[in-house]
């Protein structure tokens, strides 16, 4: 083996261990070159000063929980925002529907009236809803 | 493992694949996030902020790409922007941030500390990662989105200098 192949080779060993016969021809190199024996000892204290001082950190015991609980809370907030609205259209239409059953007027009016009562009503709940988050969270 | 996940997607089982990736790739990202962040607690909430984009973005996965590439590329760009954000790099040593109880802080370590610091930013963060990464080359690879052999060129290249630098 020449100079440069055992020197690669050192460094492979680092990320997974040579086979048995790469190993004594590394060994039997190393024994006759002082310069690549001197590379292979300070390869060494690299190698163990680095997995000295770099340990694997660890998460705390309670991030998974707390990912979990968050992400629990975000969905719930984004059903409790959508849930006014969805009341609200659902409401709309089972009004509609009535109105048609039982006023003497045109199902097409009575579609339309509703629609337009429909949401000029989600105007005015939207208006009402940002007034009161005003008052709730006055320094925003 | 991948396979599971997209499968729990494909059936919108969202909160299931989200454990189930959290679960395998969770350590992994935290990693990277201390890495870049330099800073434990920092890297905790950084985490905790890739995988609420991830469970966000979770409906939008058209299967395309594994899941944990999609993980690791939300998780760089996060923690870049987590970066970019604080100069994380100024004002914390790796050595606080990776053991930040240890109080056997050696002079050696400073030394050693002062090396790491002198490596291009990419040899830096490669060799940090092997070892933090458990001695995976494919899990730096992977996090990194380099190839195998690229992320060993640099550990090569690294280890040679940090040699050089200790005669």
């Amino acid at each position: 083996m020449e100079c440069q192949t055992v020197q690669e080779e050192i460094l492979d060993s680092f990320e997974e261990p040579r086979a048995s016969l790469i190993q004594r021809e590394i060994d039997a190199h190393l024994a006759d070159c002082p310069t690549c024996a001197r590379f292979a000892v300070c390869q060494k204290t690299v190698e163990a000063q680095l997995s000295a001082m770099l340990i694997p950190p660890e998460m705390s015991s309670a991030f998974r929980s707390v990912l979990l609980k968050t992400i629990r809370r975000e969905r719930m907030r984004f059903w409790s925002e959508a849930l006014p609205d969805i009341v609200h259209f659902v409401s709309c239409a089972g009004a509609t529907v009535l109105c048609a059953i039982l006023l003497p007027f045109g199902t097409a009016v009575i579609f339309g009236a509703g629609t337009v009562a429909a949401l000029l009503t989600y105007v005015l709940l939207t208006m009402v809803r940002d007034s009161l988050q005003d008052v709730e969270k006055p320094d925003q | 493992m991948d396979g599971d996940v997209q499968e729990l997607l494909k059936k919108g089982r969202y909160e299931k694949a989200l454990e189930q990736l959290l679960e395998l790739y969770g350590k992994k990202v935290f990693r990277m996030a201390v890495m870049m962040l330099k800073d434990t607690g920092r890297a905790e909430e950084v985490t905790q902020d890739v995988f609420m984009k991830l469970w966000q973005a979770l409906p939008a996965y058209d299967g395309r790409a594994a899941p944990s590439t999609w993980l690791y590329t939300i998780a760089r760009n996060t923690c870049l922007s987590a970066v970019r954000g604080e100069s994380y790099r100024q004002t914390t040593s790796l050595k606080e941030a990776l053991e930040p109880t240890a109080s056997n802080t050696t002079l050696l370590n400073i030394e050693w500390e002062e090396y790491l610091s002198k490596l291009p930013d990419i040899q830096r963060e490669v060799i940090t990662l092997f070892y933090l990464e458990e001695k995976s080359v494919k899990d730096v690879a992977d996090l990194l989105d380099l190839p195998e052999g690229t992320v060993k060129s640099h550990l090569h290249r690294a280890r040679r200098a940090l040699g050089k630098m200790m005669d």
